[in-house]
């Protein structure tokens, strides 16, 4: 019986390379072949940029000794990693699966239905985590290699590691994911729940990150001194660490408790999945009568609509709109360390004036592209796309007020983060102007290519939104493709700083935001309203 | 009110509708009958702008769809087979929006769904997450938003599908009203008895064409729907 229900978790799961969504057929087999090497070099590309930051501090830990401790902030990346890509899935693919019932009313033993339903969930962690783990241990190989510290044992135990931090994640995203369905089943408004215990889990794992570090500081200056007090004070974290470095003890001590705490989590799973599986949404409903209620206009209820969804959604809310709490973070954190900013750009300035203008407008830029509403949005109408296309509304509204809501979002926060920015640089005032200009224009440049991406590849026949909003090709072209275009005008800087002034140069980017913008909404108003309706 | 000319409509080489042509005056209401894929919500998509189709044209009181769409939409509503809503908002919430997109008064909207809610008993409900309806309630609530603009054509596939005896015999009542007052109603369904009830015209469709079409009187003569339909489709 495992054999179906591991096939169909599979089939599942592959879903997102064999099937056309949009045409509703099966892809061939070149198309496929296509797809999953443009996904290898997505991941490709996230794994060179962690073996390019492990390359940083690789060899200096190794070096002096402390390789224990390259491998303990690479595994806890790892877990980390893991843990906020999967912890949501377990809510969505245990708990919250379309086919529960069904398959539940089937001569299937529930636990059997559980584990095929986790083994799939660990398929995916070992991918995710894949992506931090093996390029960091490819660092240290040749790390270790050069200092002919390299042995065989040290790959068996990273191997090990690889598959017990993997359970580790696994147990933590299962007794999270419960947690987080436990609440979800008691309070009303369980979508802002998941943000907050996102947010409040982000936080701290923050303020543990950071703790940690300081930790390591005082660790680094006075190693003999304070080393026994770090080991007692952070014993598991230091485990992990040795595990890393070939202790085959460390590994084995850390796998016997991973595995204790597999089956600990395991059994309350077990015992609870049929109840927390099938447990009715029903609560008390509230008296509900008719008030006159204020009609809006149609621009305005389209907004709406689209504001409600993205409210009320905690999948959309953490993948696609983080940046409305991340970038004002940023400007208070500028604030904060105004001195040692201040200190940064005077060092920039002295490379060629304005430089430090540029990568303070530069790096607004790039965290206003964590907010990404628009390139989910077309997809997101899925079944319901039908209510749009019978009703007598200009499709060029709706995809503007598609736009209006990841502005909506990004705007504020931008202006305030170049505020912050203007208060900590004291720029002059053509600067300044640039300052809050530019990174306006680039939030619309990346809610309106969103929306492009969307347009271009849509999926309207998802059954877990999550696939359209973190595993889906036009989230991943507009992320990269905004993040590309910020590389490439940094490149032209670099090229052109010796023949024009950082003011200029910036200009032209005023200008070429302008144009590309003018070019998008176009397309949009004519093209994509086309498309839109064709679908 | 509605005059469907040599629709045709292919997905590939296949044609799904086949040189159609179709004519439902204002106070009727027009059964459309045929096995599965023979072709009805391909007809229904097609009329109400869903759809793009390849020959043929569609007038929606003298309006074309292809040349007009948006003056076609304000003269009819459309509830499909299955009442896919949005699942973010609550019942109330989802009637407000259509009822903005169709810029109606505050005081008629009111009146409207609390008249239609009432009948269909979900008044007490509206305050609900759309997500947490059954079948039968969305698509009570798909109804009243169909209703809420009071408009002069409504399309519906499969409407009694889900409802409960009580709400099929209010809209069996409220399609009447439509009727009354000088509107059309154009409905798929697979209940031949209902269908032989309730409309004045109906019209048999397989694999894409028309096979019959005419007075409820006339299609059936002395025999039953049910058995002229069976016969044709034996053919």
């Amino acid at each position: 019986m495992a054999h179906p229900l591991l096939r169909k978790q599979f089939m599942e799961a592959g879903a997102f390379l064999t099937q056309n969504k949009e045409k509703g057929t099966r892809r061939t087999r070149g198309k496929i072949i296509e797809l999953a090497i443009l996904y290898l070099i997505i991941a490709g590309a996230l794994g060179a940029s962690v073996y390019y930051m492990a390359e940083l501090m690789c060899e200096a830990l190794v070096a002096i000794g402390f390789g224990w401790l390259y491998h303990m902030s690479m595994s806890t990346s790892a877990v980390v990693l893991g843990l906020f890509a999967s912890m949501f899935n377990i809510s969505g693919m245990v708990y919250q699966a379309k086919d529960n019932d069904m398959l539940l009313a089937m001569p299937i033993k529930p636990w059997k239905l559980l584990a095929a339903r986790l083994f799939s969930v660990w398929c995916w962690i070992l991918i995710y985590e894949a992506v931090v783990y093996v390029p960091s241990m490819m660092v240290y190989y040749k790390v270790a290699y050069k200092y002919q510290m390299l042995k065989a044992t040290t790959v068996l135990c990273n191997i090990g590691m690889y598959f017990s931090l993997s359970i580790l994640i696994l147990s933590l995203s299962c007794l999270l994911g419960f947690l987080v369905s436990l609440i979800s089943q008691k309070v009303k408004g369980n979508s802002m729940v998941k943000v907050v215990l996102s947010l409040a889990f982000i936080a701290l794992y923050y303020y543990l990150y950071m703790r940690a570090y300081s930790v390591i500081q005082q660790f680094l200056s006075s190693a003999s001194a304070i080393g026994g007090k770090v080991k007692g004070a952070a014993y598991p974290l230091y485990l992990v660490g040795k595990a890393g470095s070939g202790d085959g003890a460390a590994v084995g001590i850390i796998t016997g408790v991973v595995i204790i705490f597999f089956a600990i989590v395991w059994l309350v799973m077990k015992a609870t999945f049929i109840q927390m599986a099938t447990k009715s949404q029903a609560r008390k409903r509230k008296k509900f009568s008719l008030r006159g209620e204020k009609g809006r206009s149609q621009q305005r209820t389209l907004r709406y609509k689209e504001e409600k969804r993205f409210l009320g959604s905690a999948v959309y809310m953490l993948n696609s709109g983080l940046g409305v709490i991340v970038i004002p973070i940023l400007g208070i954190f500028l604030l904060v360390k105004k001195n040692a900013v201040l200190g940064m750009l005077t060092q920039l300035e002295m490379t060629k004036p304005g430089t430090s203008m540029l990568v303070l407008i530069a790096g607004i830029c790039m965290v206003a592209i964590m907010n990404e509403m628009t390139a989910a949005s077309i997809s997101l109408e899925g079944k319901t796309i039908w209510i749009l296309q019978s009703l007598p509304v200009d499709l060029w509204n709706v995809l503007k007020a598609k736009i209006a809501l990841q502005l909506e979002f990004t705007v504020l926060p931008v202006l305030f983060c170049s505020v912050c920015m203007m208060i900590v640089s004291k720029p002059v005032w053509y600067y300044g102007l640039l300052m809050i200009l530019l990174p306006q224009l680039f939030a619309l440049l990346v809610a309106q290519f969103g929306l492009f991406a969307n347009l271009l590849w849509p999926n309207l026949k998802w059954t877990s939104e999550a696939a359209v909003i973190k595993q889906s090709m036009p989230m991943l072209v507009s992320m990269f493709g905004s993040m590309i275009f910020v590389a490439l005008l940094a490149g032209a800087y670099l090229l052109l700083s010796s023949v024009v002034t950082t003011l200029v140069f910036l200009l032209i980017v005023a200008v070429l935001l302008v144009s590309v913008n003018v070019v998008l909404w176009w397309w949009l108003k004519n093209k994509g309203t086309e498309k839109f309706r064709q679908l | 009110m509605l005059k469907i000319e040599n629709l045709t409509k292919q997905y590939g080489d296949k044609k799904a509708v086949d040189q159609l042509s179709l004519h439902i005056a204002p106070g009727e209401i027009f059964g459309f009958i045929g096995h599965n894929g023979a072709g009805k919500t391909t007809t229904l998509k097609s009329v109400v702008g869903i759809l793009e189709f390849d020959e043929g044209e569609i007038f929606v009181n003298g309006k074309s769809i292809k040349t007009s769409p948006m003056e076609c939409k304000k003269d009819i509503a459309y509830i499909p087979d299955n009442p896919d809503l949005y699942d973010f908002m609550t019942g109330i919430q989802f009637l407000q929006f259509v009822a903005d997109i169709f810029e109606i008064p505050a005081s008629v909207r009111q009146e409207r769904i609390q008249k239609y809610a009432d009948a269909f008993e979900l008044t007490k409900d509206l305050g609900e997450a759309i997500s947490s309806y059954s079948h039968g309630m969305k698509q009570k609530l798909a109804i009243i938003s169909a209703w809420i603009h009071a408009p002069k054509m409504i399309l519906m596939d499969e409407p009694f599908v889900g409802l409960d005896p009580k709400a099929a015999h209010i809209l069996k009542d409220m399609m009447r009203e439509v009727c009354a007052q000088g509107g059309s109603i154009f409905f798929s369904t697979h209940v031949l008895d209902v269908a032989e009830k309730l409309c004045d015209k109906v019209a048999i469709i397989k694999a894409g064409k028309l096979v019959k079409s005419g007075s409820m009187e006339d299609v059936k003569g002395d025999t039953s729907l049910e058995e002229v339909f069976l016969e044709l489709e034996e053919k």
